[in-house]
C-alpha cells in the first residue's frame, strides 16, 4: 500500500541546510491503521505530506498504491490523490463558501461522478449530520465541521486516508467521537488510515505506531489494543 | 473528469467574495463606460458632421481673402455655381448708446442669400430675415444679456447705427466658445460702414457658392489653384471641412481617450487588486482542492473563469454605463461644437468596450492568477507556505501586461505610434504615482511614529496593515487629483501671467486701426481721461517679395521647408529709431535711421521667428512689397521680444526715414491711472472714433477665464470618472480590510477603548489616507505643471493655493466620509457581538 525507503527531506534555512527527515523507511499494508507520533518539529507533518504526494522528497522513494510518487509529476500526483487518497486536517479545511453537502461532493465532482449528491447525502447521514447538508461551515461546531471533513475524505472511497492531528482542535469528548468515527470507517470500508497525532490514547488504538524524533524513526511497533476498535 | 466542475466551483467558490469583487469591478466599469461613451460620442459627432458639413460651411464651396478679390480672381469666381452670397468679416467695437456699453465684436456683413445652406438662428426666429430687410442688426444673444440690451435698442458699429432686430443664437460654424471669445453682430452688406474696411483693417472677404449638380468642388479647386498667377484666394470645400472635422475628432478621441484609458487602467488596478485579495483569501481553499486531487490546471481554471466572468460583467455593465454617459457627454463638450450631437448607439463602440473590459480584467489578473499555479498543496498542512511565482515568469507577465495595454490603446486610437505614446504616458503616470505613494508612506511612517496620542498614532499605523491596499487607494484617488490639479496649475499659470502683463507700469489697454488723421485726436481723448499714452507705433502693411535672388513664389514652389506661411503672409511692420522697452538686442546692431545713400534699408527681425519659421540669417537681403513699391532691406540685427507684454510688438522693425510716407495706421497703448474704467474709456473712444478697435487686458483675462471654465468643465467630466473609479477602489479596499477592522475593534473594545477613541482612530486613518492620496496627486501635478509651463506655455509656473487646498480638502473629506460610513456599525456594536463576528 505505502512503501517509504530512505526518505530524506532537507530545507535551506538561510545559510543552514535543515534536515527534517533523515533516511526514513517503513511500509504500511492495506487496511492497516498507523499512527505517527512524536514531539513538535520531529517531522511528522513533513512525512505525511511526502507520503501523500503533496511534496517531493530530497532523496529516497515513496510508493503509494503501486505509484512511485517521487518520480511522478505534480499532475500525476494529483491524479493519484484524486483516486486513492483522502485527507483529514487538524483545522478541518472546509471551503467556507460551500455548504456541507457541496464540500463533501468535491472529490466526486472532480472525478466526474454523476451521483455525487446522493452519495454525499448518504455519507453525511452516516457521520451523523443528517439535516445539516445545506449549512455552511461557519454555521457548524468544530466537531460537526470535522465530521464533514471526514465525510469529504471518505466520499470517493480512497484506498488510504491521511489525517493530520484530526482531533487537535476539538475538546476531549468530541475528539473521542471523531477518533471512533475514523476507526469505524477504516473497519467498514477497509481504507488504510495514517494519522499524525499527539494523542497517545488514539495512537494506541491504531494497529501500528511510528515514533519520530529529529527526523528519524526512533520507534516502530504494533499495538494490540482493541479498546477503540469497537464502538 | 468532470469538465463542468471548474464552472460550478468558480460560482460556488466566489460566494463570499462577490460583493467585494463587484465593488472593485465598478472601478473597471467606470473606465469602460468612459471609453464607450467617448467612442460612441465620436461616432455620433462624425455622423453629425457628415450630415451637416454643407450647413457648417454654408455653401458647396467658399472663397476667401483678406483683401477684396482682384479682377482675375473675381472673374474666375463669377463663372462658378448657380447661387452666390457674399460675406465680409471684420473686427470692430460695437457701441450700445442706450446702455453706454461697448465691446469688441466680430462684425459680419452679409448679402440676402447668406447662408446658402443652414440658417442663422435667432430670437425671435423671424429676426434672422428681418434684419436684412429692415437694415437692422442681429446681435449675439450673450452680449445682449450681458449689457441688458433689448430688441429694438440700437447699436453703433463704425459710423452706422442699427436698430437691433433680434438676438443671434447661433450662426453656421459658430460655437459657444467662439461666440463668447468674439461675439457676433450680423448686418446687411449694403449698410456696412466702409471706414471699417479702410486701410489696415483686419477684414476677410468671402463668397459662398452653391454649385450645380455637375460641378465638382474638388475639381474646381484644383483647376483654380493650378492657375497660381491669376487666381488669388483661399478655397474651402465641404470635403475639406469634413477632413478638418475628422482631424478635430481624432484629436478629441486621442486627448480625451487618454483620460479614458487612464480611468480604465485605474479600474484594471482595482480589479487586479480585488482578484489578488480574493486569491489571497482562497489560498487555503486552493491547497485543499489540490489535496483532494484537483491539479494545478484545474484549480487555475476555476480562478481564470472567475476573472473571465468579472471581465464579461465589466464589459456589459461598462457598455450600459457608456450609453448612459453618452447622454451626459454633450454637456461636457457642447460649448466647443457648432451643432447639436445626434444621439446614436454605436454597437461597434459597445463591442470594443466589452472586449476592452474583458481584456483589461485579464491583463491585470495575470499576476494574481499566476500565484494560483504556485500554491503548494502542502499549504493545507502548513499555512505559512506562501505562493511564489518565479521572477522570470513575473517579468514575462509584466511584458504581456504592457503589450496588452499597447494593443488596447492601438485598437482605441487606430495608431500604433499613438498607442506607444499612450502606453508610455500611462506607465510613467502610474509608475510615478506608485513611487510617490510609496515615498509618502515611508515618510508618513517615520512622522506618525512620533505622535504622542495613541488613537491618532494607531489610526496612522492602520495604514500599514498588510491587507489595507493603501497604495492602491492612494493610486486611485491620486490619479483623479493629479488630473484636476494639472488643469488648475495650467489655469493659474496662464492667468497669473496675464495679470503680470499689466504690472510695473506696463500697458493694459491697446487701441488699433487708428487712421493717420485720427492719431492726434485719439491721443488727446485718451489723455483727457487721465489714461497716459505709453507708446504709439505706426503700422505699415507689406508682403515679402524675395529673399536674396529668389522670389517668394520660387522658394514656395521649390522648397522643402516646413513653413510657407512666413513667406506669403501679410506683415504689419513698424518703423522707429530705437528699441522699445519690451525688446532687447539678440545679435547684430540695431540701426535706427536709414541714410538715403545706403543701398539697403537696415532692418531688425525678431530672433526666434527669423531663425525658426522664416529661416533667414544675419546679413540676408529681403525685398518687401510695400503697397506696390519694392524696398530692398538687409538684416542687421535680431531682437528678442517679450511678446507677453500688452503693447505693440512686431516681427520686423524698419528704421526711420523709410516708411514715413507709406499708407499706415497707428496703434496706441495706455495704462489705467484714473477712475475711468477700461469699459468706459472704450465707450468714450468708440463714440467719437467708431472705427478704432479697443482691447483691454481685463477683457482678455475674462475671456481666458471663461474659456478655462469650459475646458475645466470638460476635463472635470473626465476626471470625475477617474475619481468615481477611485472611490470604488476605496470602498472595495475598505471591504477587504473589514475583517481586520472587526478583529481590531473587538480587541480594542475588550481592552477598554471607548467609542470616541475608536472614532478618533478611524478619523485619523482616513484623514491621513485622504491627505496622502491627494498629496500624491498634487506633488506629481506640480512636476507636470512645471514641465507644461516650461515647454508648452514658456512662462513661470504659478499656483492658486486656494483651489489646490479645496481639491485636497475634498479628497480628504470624501475619504473620511466613505471610511466612516463603512465602519459606522463597528463603533456601536457591543464587545460580545464584535468578538462573535470574529
Amino acid at each position: 500500500m505505502l512503501e517509504v525507503k530512505k526518505l530524506t527531506k532537507t530545507y535551506q534555512s538561510g545559510s543552514r541546510l535543515l534536515t527534517v527527515l533523515d533516511h526514513v523507511s517503513f511500509t504500511i499494508e492495506p487496511r492497516d491503521t498507523c499512527a505517527v507520533v512524536g514531539p513538535s518539529g520531529s517531522g511528522k507533518t513533513t512525512l505525511l505530506g511526502l507520503c501523500a504526494g503533496l511534496d517531493s522528497p530530497t532523496s529516497g522513494t515513496v510508493t503509494l498504491v503501486g505509484h512511485r510518487l517521487d518520480e511522478s509529476s505534480e499532475g500525476e500526483r494529483a491524479e493519484i490523490r484524486r483516486t486513492n487518497v483522502g485527507f483529514v486536517f487538524q483545522t478541518f479545511k472546509l471551503i467556507p463558501t460551500l455548504t456541507a453537502l457541496q464540500n463533501v461532493m468535491v472529490p466526486l465532482e472532480l472525478s466526474g461522478y454523476s451521483n455525487a449528491k446522493k452519495s454525499a447525502i448518504e455519507l453525511l447521514d452516516e457521520v451523523g449530520l443528517n439535516g445539516r447538508e445545506n449549512h455552511y461551515p461557519v454555521q457548524m461546531s468544530g466537531g460537526e465541521q470535522q465530521r464533514v471533513g471526514i465525510a469529504r475524505a471518505f466520499i470517493h472511497r480512497p484506498t488510504i486516508l491521511f489525517a493530520d492531528e484530526p482531533t487537535g482542535n476539538l475538546d476531549t469528548a468530541t475528539g473521542q467521537r471523531i477518533e471512533q468515527l475514523l476507526i469505524n470507517l477504516n473497519q467498514t470500508s477497509g481504507t488504510t488510515l495514517v494519522v499524525v497525532t499527539h494523542d497517545m490514547k488514539f495512537a494506541q488504538s491504531c494497529h501500528r505506531v511510528l515514533e519520530l524524533d529529529s527526523g528519524r524513526i526512533i520507534n516502530d511497533y504494533q499495538t494490540t489494543s482493541e479498546a477503540m476498535s469497537t464502538p | 473528469m468532470n469538465q463542468l466542475w471548474p464552472f460550478k466551483m468558480a460560482w460556488r467558490e466566489s460566494r463570499g467574495s462577490r460583493r467585494r469583487l463587484l465593488i472593485f469591478l465598478f472601478s473597471m466599469v467606470v473606465g469602460v463606460a468612459l471609453l464607450v461613451a467617448l467612442s460612441s460620442t465620436s461616432e455620433s459627432l462624425q455622423y453629425s458632421v457628415d450630415q451637416r458639413a454643407r450647413q457648417l460651411l454654408g455653401a458647396d464651396i467658399r472663397f476667401s481673402n483678406n483683401r477684396p478679390f482682384d479682377e482675375p480672381t473675381q472673374a474666375a469666381i463669377d463663372t462658378i455655381g448657380i447661387a452666390k452670397a457674399k460675406r465680409i468679416t471684420t473686427l470692430s467695437v460695437a457701441y450700445f448708446p442706450e446702455q453706454n456699453q461697448s465691446r469688441l465684436v466680430g462684425l459680419y456683413a452679409v448679402e440676402d442669400q447668406y447662408p446658402l445652406y443652414g440658417s442663422l438662428e435667432s430670437t425671435p426666429a423671424e429676426a434672422a430675415d428681418q434684419f436684412k430687410e429692415q437694415s437692422g442688426a442681429l446681435v449675439d444673444q450673450g452680449l445682449m444679456q450681458t449689457f441688458g440690451v433689448q430688441r429694438g435698442d440700437s447699436v453703433q458699429v463704425g459710423r452706422q447705427t442699427y436698430k437691433i432686430s433680434g438676438a443671434l443664437i447661433r450662426a453656421p460654424s459658430d460655437t459657444e466658445v467662439s461666440m463668447f471669445v468674439m461675439p457676433s453682430i450680423y448686418v446687411p452688406m449694403n449698410t456696412l460702414d466702409t471706414l471699417l474696411l479702410g486701410f489696415g483693417a483686419m477684414a476677410n472677404y468671402e463668397v459662398y457658392i452653391q454649385l450645380a449638380s455637375d460641378e465638382d468642388p474638388e475639381e474646381i479647386r484644383e483647376s483654380l489653384y493650378a492657375d497660381s498667377d491669376g487666381f488669388n484666394a483661399n478655397i474651402d470645400t465641404v470635403d475639406e471641412q469634413k477632413q478638418q472635422w475628422e482631424e478635430a475628432l481624432r484629436f478629441f478621441n486621442q486627448f480625451l481617450g487618454l483620460a479614458g484609458f487612464g480611468a480604465l487602467v485605474l479600474g484594471g488596478f482595482g480589479v487586479g487588486g480585488a482578484i489578488r485579495a480574493h486569491v489571497r483569501r482562497c489560498l487555503d481553499n486552493i491547497a485543499v482542492l489540490q489535496c483532494l486531487g484537483a491539479g494545478h490546471s484545474r484549480v487555475f481554471s476555476v480562478y481564470l473563469i472567475q476573472a473571465l466572468a468579472l471581465g464579461c460583467i465589466a464589459g456589459v455593465l461598462g457598455c450600459i454605463g457608456g450609453v448612459l454617459s453618452q447622454l451626459l457627454m454633450p454637456y461636457a463638450i457642447s460649448a466647443f461644437l457648432p451643432f447639436e450631437i445626434v444621439f446614436r448607439i454605436s454597437w461597434m463602440s459597445m463591442a470594443m468596450g466589452f472586449g476592452v473590459g474583458l481584456l483589461v480584467t485579464l491583463i491585470f489578473s495575470i499576476l494574481p492568477l499566476l500565484d494560483v499555479r504556485t500554491v503548494s498543496p502542502l499549504r493545507a498542512l502548513r499555512s505559512n507556505i506562501e505562493p511564489l511565482t518565479p521572477t522570470r515568469i513575473r517579468f514575462l507577465a509584466y511584458i504581456v501586461m504592457i503589450g496588452g495595454l499597447a494593443l488596447i490603446a492601438a485598437a482605441q486610437t487606430e495608431s500604433w505610434i499613438v498607442s506607444v505614446y499612450y502606453t508610455i504616458a500611462i506607465i510613467t503616470a502610474f509608475g510615478s504615482l506608485v513611487l510617490m505613494a510609496k515615498l509618502l508612506m515611508v515618510i508618513g511612517r517615520q512622522v506618525t511614529k512620533r505622535i504622542p496620542s495613541y488613537p491618532i498614532r494607531q489610526g496612522c499605523a492602520n495604514l500599514y496593515r498588510p491587507s489595507n491596499q493603501t497604495i492602491l487607494v492612494m493610486l486611485a484617488l491620486g490619479l483623479g487629483t493629479f488630473i484636476v490639479m494639472v488643469l488648475l496649475i495650467s489655469e493659474s499659470t496662464i492667468v497669473n501671467q496675464m495679470n503680470q502683463v499689466g504690472d510695473e507700469g506696463r500697458p493694459d489697454m491697446i487701441f488699433f486701426d487708428i487712421q493717420q488723421g485720427q492719431l492726434d485726436g485719439v491721443t488727446e481723448l485718451i489723455e483727457q481721461q487721465d489714461w497716459p499714452v505709453i507708446d504709439s507705433s505706426p503700422i505699415v502693411n507689406m508682403r515679402l517679395h524675395s529673399i536674396g535672388n529668389r522670389t517668394v513664389e520660387e522658394i514656395v514652389k521649390d522648397s522643402t521647408r516646413e513653413f510657407s506661411w512666413p513667406l506669403t503672409r501679410e506683415y504689419r511692420s513698424t518703423y522707429r529709431s530705437e528699441l522699445s522697452d519690451a525688446e532687447s538686442l539678440a545679435s547684430g546692431k540695431f540701426i535706427g535711421e536709414h541714410h538715403p545713400d545706403s543701398a539697403f534699408v537696415p532692418i531688425s527681425i525678431e530672433n526666434d521667428f527669423a531663425r525658426g519659421e522664416l529661416g533667414v540669417s544675419m546679413g540676408d537681403t529681403l525685398v518687401f512689397n510695400v503697397q506696390g513699391r519694392l524696398i530692398s532691406t538687409k538684416i542687421t540685427s535680431f531682437r528678442t521680444v517679450e511678446w507677453e507684454q500688452m503693447r505693440s510688438n512686431f516681427y520686423i522693425v524698419f528704421p526711420s526715414n523709410v516708411l514715413e510716407n507709406a499708407p499706415q495706421t497707428h496703434i496706441l497703448t495706455s495704462r489705467r491711472e484714473s477712475d475711468v474704467s477700461p469699459d468706459s474709456l472704450q465707450s468714450i473712444v468708440v463714440a467719437q472714433f467708431p472705427n478704432v478697435t479697443v482691447l483691454s487686458l481685463d477683457s482678455i483675462i475674462q475671456i481666458i477665464q471663461e474659456i478655462f471654465d469650459r475646458i475645466r468643465f470638460a476635463i472635470q467630466f473626465m476626471a470625475n470618472f477617474c475619481f468615481i473609479a477611485g472611490i470604488f477602489v476605496l470602498i472595495g479596499s475598505l471591504l477587504i480590510g473589514r475583517l481586520s477592522r472587526i478583529e481590531e475593534s473587538g480587541l480594542l473594545k475588550t481592552l477598554g477603548a471607548s467609542r470616541s477613541q475608536l472614532l478618533t482612530i478611524s478619523l485619523s486613518e482616513y484623514s491621513v489616507l485622504g491627505f496622502l492620496s491627494s498629496a500624491t496627486g498634487f506633488i506629481l501635478s506640480l512636476s507636470a505643471g512645471w514641465i507644461l509651463s516650461l515647454t508648452v506655455f514658456e512662462i513661470p509656473m504659478a499656483l492658486n493655493w486656494l483651489s489646490i487646498f479645496s481639491v485636497m480638502a475634498s479628497v480628504i473629506g470624501v475619504t473620511v466620509l466613505i471610511g466612516f460610513l463603512s465602519n459606522r456599525r463597528l463603533y456601536d456594536r457591543s464587545v460580545r457581538s464584535v468578538i462573535s463576528a470574529e
